[in-house]
């Protein structure tokens, strides 16, 4: 069997777990760059707000007081996450942790005189621990757990089992085919237009018939549903293949200089967490785009690619290359609202192949290493950039507001909660 | 059937002694086979550090328990309160600072200083205990002044 743990609207309920009056009343978490809403709370989605609502649709709303909103304060869910799956591991060891807010436990390898309870008694630990309502859902894989989970949170222990013929078909009768995990918004109409509206239909298909229709993988979700176990589980996720940061201007830039530091910034950024993983990267794309909203002559939109002579992760070097990819494509005269940059081609650091045109000698290359290793150790102690490259200036003038950001209360001393005993 | 025992892989914060001995060549330390592992304060004040918070106190109406303004508390969310326990409880949307103290079928939040007043949870209350503090963390070297003042006077 396997168990899916997935957390309601957790980044609204972490918020909730340290600022108690944000309970009860409509509220909602921005992207990062506050851009749009990412995060509903129940209340909220009432009110008719959906997740991808943008910012200045809701400004009315936020204003009036109607809907208390928060920029995402990622260090406080990921810390809450670990906390978390620490949990989940007492209860179940064999654990995939699928995201942030996404756990699947193997149970297989135990035996559970009642592994309903166990999932009702972990459910209870959670909330009371940490403060954080989850949804629990048990079922023969991990499609079907995905399933079980969704119904969950329409039971009163916030735990539902699929585990007899009987409970599989009720649950696959009450889940619409797009719903089902697996099943992506082109093959769902494809579905429909077959007359095909829930997973249970979908199961009544022949399986050839499913093959011709979709792949392998519809196929596999398909016997995944009939209660075959097909999709492992993956303990080491696959490092990332790219790595993106992007973000808005707080309002337009028109100038060179500043955009060139707010890219490396982004740059500094990103080679932290290709360093994190241990990549190195061998392709960089860097794009700059004015707002889509202007007319349109004011409208441009560009970007340039470069390939490394050698795949690196050092800061200095990927700064150097992502400001001239930047000058290639800057046209002065626009508005610009955005600009970012993609590091591709990753691959594990000790698989670099040296350029034969290699200048970077081995000696200098690996003292750049130690110093780079460093500069991340520095970092990490005393705050993010405080060693810094001299290009990220330290104005951040370029730099959205993130006034509504919540305080670290999990992880930094001087920003825990504040008890009144009074 | 064989019986297999189960580690669990230790965590990050334990903290290895640095030997400052010198060692020769030649000869181990022969205090080297009775190597711990140092004390570390987290496994004192708490049992499950994912359920373990700290928070900072602003007032004084717990003062009789020995908690002053701007002392550290250590919240165990995992900890179910008995009666007398200092507890951390959500109330009108905030957090404040009692005893939980339960009489009968009567439960009163306490506060730990005669210029307080007890509350009394009735029906209709929004009140919910968010975590025990089983310990809190005084800073002596920030109050050496008063003690200096203190001092002062006795020796007067």
């Amino acid at each position: 069997m396997v168990v899916l743990i997935d957390s309601n609207n957790f980044y609204v309920s972490v918020e909730r777990a340290f600022q108690p009056y944000l309970k009860n009343v409509a509220g909602c978490v921005m992207s990062n760059g506050d851009g749009c809403a990412i995060a509903l709370s129940n209340e909220a989605k009432q009110l008719g707000i959906k997740r991808g609502t943008p910012f200045f649709e809701l400004r009315d709303m936020l204003n009036q007081g109607k809907v208390w909103w928060r920029s995402s304060n990622y260090t406080l869910y990921q810390d809450m996450m670990r906390r978390i799956t620490k949990i989940i591991k007492r209860s179940f060891p064999d654990q995939e942790i699928y995201s942030i807010d996404e756990c699947f436990c193997d149970v297989s390898g135990h035996r559970y005189e009642n592994l309903e309870d166990k999932g009702v008694e972990l459910r209870a630990r959670i909330l009371k621990w940490v403060g954080v309502p989850v949804g629990i859902g048990i079922a023969p894989n991990r499609t079907l757990a995905k399933i079980a989970n969704k119904l969950s949170k329409n039971t009163e222990t916030g735990v539902f089992m699929m585990d007899t013929p009987a409970k599989i078909e009720e649950g696959l009768k009450a889940t619409e085919i797009d719903d089902v995990w697996g099943i992506g918004p082109r093959y769902a109409i494809k579905l429909i237009q077959e007359g095909v509206y829930t997973a249970w239909d979908f199961i009544q298909l022949p399986e050839d018939y499913v093959l011709k229709l979709m792949t392998i993988q519809g196929r596999r979700t398909y016997r995944e549903l009939k209660g075959e176990k097909c999709m492992p589980m993956e303990y080491d996720r696959p490092d990332k293949q790219a790595i993106a940061t992007a973000r808005s201007f707080r309002g337009f830039e028109r100038e060179l200089p500043p955009m060139e530091e707010a890219l490396a910034n982004y740059v500094a950024n990103a080679a932290l967490k290709l360093r994190s993983q241990r990549s190195v990267c061998a392709k960089i794309f860097v794009y700059a785009h004015t707002s889509r909203f202007a007319v349109i002559t004011d409208r441009y939109s560009a970007g340039q690619e470069i390939k490394l002579e050698v795949a690196t992760n050092d800061t200095a070097l990927l700064i150097k290359e992502a400001v001239r990819a930047l000058r290639m494509i800057f046209v002065k005269g626009y508005r610009y609202q955005k600009v970012g940059i993609e590091l591709k081609e990753l691959k594990p650091e000790n698989q670099v192949q040296s350029s034969l045109f290699d200048r970077v000698d081995a000696g200098k290359n690996e003292k750049m290493q130690k110093a780079l290793r460093a500069i991340d150790g520095m970092n990490a102690v005393y705050g993010k950039d405080t060693v810094r490259y001299a290009v990220m200036g330290y104005e951040k003038k370029w730099f959205m507001k993130q006034e509504y950001l919540s305080r670290k209360f999990t992880t930094r001393l001087e920003d825990i909660i504040v008890v009144k005993a009074v | 059937m064989k019986e297999i025992t189960l580690y669990q892989k230790g965590s990050a914060t334990i903290l290895i002694p640095l030997f400052t001995e010198r060692i020769h060549a030649g000869f181990e330390s022969p205090a080297a086979d009775y190597e711990e592992a140092s004390i570390d304060l987290n496994d004192y004040v708490s049992k499950y550090p994912e359920a373990t918070f700290f928070a900072r106190v602003e007032g004084d109406c717990m003062i009789g328990s020995g908690i002053l303004p701007d002392d550290l508390l250590v919240v165990d969310r995992s900890l179910v309160q008995q009666n007398g326990d200092v507890v951390v409880g959500e109330y009108n949307g905030e957090f404040i600072l009692r005893s939980y103290y339960k009489k009968g079928s009567r439960v009163f939040l306490m506060p730990d200083n005669k210029m307080y007043k007890p509350i009394e949870l009735t029906d209709g209350m929004v009140f919910n205990i968010w975590g025990v503090v089983p310990h809190t963390i005084y800073n002596q070297r920030r109050r050496n002044g008063g003690r200096v003042n203190r001092f002062e006077q006795l020796l007067r």
